[in-house]
């Protein structure tokens, strides 16, 4: 992804974006064949057992309509059950600069959670993998702990955690270099 | 009493109407959060497009259906307000 192309609402002087990272391709693709798997399942269900009594079914003025406008709403449901799905691994993503690590998560349909933190002001990165398909396709959580009440930042399902919290940890030391004075003043404040 | 089946379409059409106000919700997000304007573009167009087509095949099979066909649902209701179904 050409990261020049991204647009921060609220671009610093100077600020350079050095990673734009979403959860792993695999959770989409989890999502995708739940989706597919749900979709599928009633009309295996036809094929095998139910072709008959379907026909029949068709044939009564009562039954009939309410089968079709059933098995329609539930073809619409899966379709856009499975346009949320996608919606919310497209817009859950991360942002780190040169100066900030921003992160924007959709909770839900109606819920966003944005969250930035500077650089300088993050004390520790800590990356973890867990279970059977996060070591197999290697992705996890970087969790990034913040100075004061500030609540932890969690990139959550990300490919490669461990080396992506080394690289935040080398921007963190770079930032800290050139923003000494802030930190001193934030100390004595 | 008889039950005419066009309420069933009416309970379909109020819920396809929720179903596209979840699209709508969804378009606007993404239109207003993603960073990838081109790749959002054209994921709102496969969506819209998959929409419109379950949408189409339905619409194709119920302008077939007489909706004006009524069938008798045996309630009754006594004198001391009771409803009865099928005699019980």
């Amino acid at each position: 992804m050409n990261l020049e192309k991204i647009k921060l609402y609220d671009h610093l002087d100077g600020e350079k974006i050095v990673f734009f990272i979403r959860p792993h391709v695999v959770i989409l693709l989890w999502r995708i064949f739940i989706c597919a798997v749900l979709t599928s399942v009633p009309i295996i269900l036809y094929f095998l057992l139910f072709q008959a009594a379907v026909a029949r079914w068709l044939l009564n003025p009562v039954l009939g309509p309410i089968l079709i406008l059933g098995v329609s709403l539930y073809f619409l449901f899966m379709w856009i059950f499975l346009f949320v799905n996608v919606t919310d691994y497209w817009l859950d993503y991360w942002i780190v600069t040169s100066e900030r690590i921003i992160g924007m998560e959709q909770k839900s349909l109606l819920a966003r959670f944005n969250t930035e933190q500077k650089l300088y002001r993050i004390q520790d990165v800590r990356a973890d993998i867990n279970g059977l398909f996060g070591t197999i396709f290697h992705y996890g959580n970087v969790t990034i702990q913040t100075a004061g009440t500030a609540q932890n930042m969690v990139f959550e399902k990300v490919p490669d955690p461990d080396i992506l919290s080394r690289h935040i940890l080398e921007l963190i030391e770079t930032s800290r270099r050139l923003h000494h004075h802030d930190i001193i003043e934030e100390v004595t404040v | 009493m008889d039950i005419p089946i066009y309420i069933f379409l009416y309970l379909y059409l109020a819920l396809v109407a929720l179903c596209f106000l979840f699209v709508l919700i969804n378009v606007y997000q993404i239109v207003r959060f993603s960073v990838q304007k081109f790749l959002s573009f054209l994921l709102v167009a496969v969506f819209l497009a998959g929409t419109v087509l379950i949408v189409f095949f339905s619409y194709n099979e119920i302008v077939k259906i007489d909706w004006n066909y009524s069938f008798f649902l045996p309630i009754l209701v006594n004198p001391n307000g009771n409803i009865i179904i099928n005699g019980i």
